[in-house]
């Protein structure tokens, strides 16, 4: 029976998959962020230096966030002229293979501390998500965060699983590096290695290595003059206030949207008060690093200029970010899975030996 | 954990893999039929590569944008 169940749910995530490359090949590009940052500067590397001047300087594509690093375009250009002209298929193709990959790590990650019937229905769950689906090849195949995803989910598994391993924190700060050079936000990621429970003797370096390329990044940009659509600036203390309740609210709201979601969310908070009385808080340092890129975005929304609406700014964008948040949850909701099973699982008796 | 608590979160559990299993089903049925039968409709306008627009939309002018470049009107 067990087997049959685990069966059933390996088809389900199977024609999520599906699904996933149906849409890239059906409808290959129909997202605005795909076709106005992504895939633009994608097409702008296959042209040439001079295209790539254009697209980085002219105010007419100032819309396309001139100042993001162009690692994903690289990618999209070299694997879109596999062909010998440039093509955006074979880049948005890479979306469905990243959502299954997710899924693997996903269920690799898990399967160290649940067993295989739980953990194959939380990986079912997960792949249901509308954000991950989206990205996967619905609609919004080459989009960036779903690549945020992917490098969350690597760190949390080398981090959860290979911990007491010298290679851990390396790779988890490689992938923080590529991470903060798809999408500028991908640094965030680097709160796992800070409140990883390990010496700072052992983190200082791939801390180091991690922030690097960031901080070569906004190098160049000085250096390259590349105008910047996206700056901070500091309100007084009621508008701070104000648009920290939006943002809280918007999130709250984005919780319920059935449409994305489901009822994930309540079903975690009912999760929680449910198991709360018999728990430990416990891995600490997820939560922690949880809250804290939390509110690196929290600062980004209430920091933004006054012509961008945080209303408006929190509805378009929350979905993304809790899409780039939810392996954390995913690594946190494993622990509490872990302590229940634990707890409710009477220990072995061994039989006296004679 | 209290026998209550565990048989509420078994009943959530069910109910929500039940939602789950029957939006699955649709998605099966949908890849299906775009299997079968190819759907290449799209959601964006209309736009040709240099084609001049009195008022464009923002979608319409970076789908525009993204057509242009490396054609001459894109300079």
């Amino acid at each position: 029976m067990r087997q049959l169940i685990f069966s059933f749910f390996c088809i389900l995530i199977g024609i999520n998959i599906a699904y996933c490359f149906s849409g890239v090949v059906n409808a290959p590009m129909q997202s605005m962020d795909t076709i106005g940052i992504w895939m633009l500067k994608a097409k702008a590397i296959s042209l040439g230096p001079s295209s790539l001047n254009q697209v980085l300087h002219s105010s007419i594509y100032s819309y396309s966030h001139q100042q993001y690093p162009l690692l994903l375009p690289a990618i999209f250009a070299l694997v879109g002229n596999i062909f010998g002209h440039f093509q955006e298929l074979p880049g948005l193709l890479i979306s469905p293979f990243v959502y299954s990959a997710i899924l693997f790590i996903c269920y690799k990650t898990l399967r160290a501390k649940l067993p295989s019937l739980l953990v194959i229905m939380l990986t079912y769950i997960y792949s249901m998500f509308g954000p991950l689906l989206a990205e996967g090849g619905r609609i919004n195949a080459g989009n960036a965060d779903i690549y945020i995803t992917l490098c969350a989910w690597i760190i949390i598994f080398v981090l959860l699983n290979w911990a007491n391993q010298k290679r851990a924190l390396l790779i988890a700060a490689l992938t923080i590096a590529i991470a903060s050079q798809i999408k500028t936000e991908g640094v965030f990621l680097a709160a796992l290695l800070i409140f990883f429970p390990s010496p700072w003797k052992k983190k200082l370096l791939p801390l180091l290595l991690a922030l690097t390329p960031t901080v070569g990044w906004q190098i160049l940009i000085k250096v390259n003059s590349l105008p910047s659509d996206v700056y901070l600036s500091l309100a007084g203390p009621v508008t701070l206030f104000m648009r920290t309740l939006t943002v809280l609210l918007g999130t709250a709201k984005e919780m319920f949207n059935v449409h994305n979601w489901y009822i994930f969310w309540p079903w975690l908070f009912v999760v929680g008060a449910l198991t709360k009385p018999t728990l430990k808080p416990s891995p600490k340092w997820l939560a922690i690093s949880l809250g804290a890129m939390y509110f690196g975005f929290l600062s980004i929304y209430i920091l933004a200029p006054p012509q961008l609406p945080t209303a408006t700014y929190v509805s378009s964008s929350i979905d993304r970010i809790m899409l780039q948040l939810s392996p954390l949850v995913f690594g946190i909701l494993a622990e509490v899975f872990h302590q229940l099973i634990v707890r409710e699982t009477p220990p072995k008796q061994t039989l006296p030996t004679e | 954990m209290h026998k209550f608590a565990r048989t509420s979160l078994a009943v959530l559990c069910i109910v929500y893999v039940t939602i789950l299993v029957m939006r699955s089903a649709t998605y099966a049925l949908r890849t299906a039929k775009e299997f079968i039968h190819p759907n290449r409709d799209t959601y964006l306008p209309q736009v040709q590569p240099c084609q001049k627009l009195a008022t464009p939309s923002p979608e319409q002018s970076h789908l525009q944008n993204y057509r242009n470049l490396g054609q001459p009107c894109a300079n």
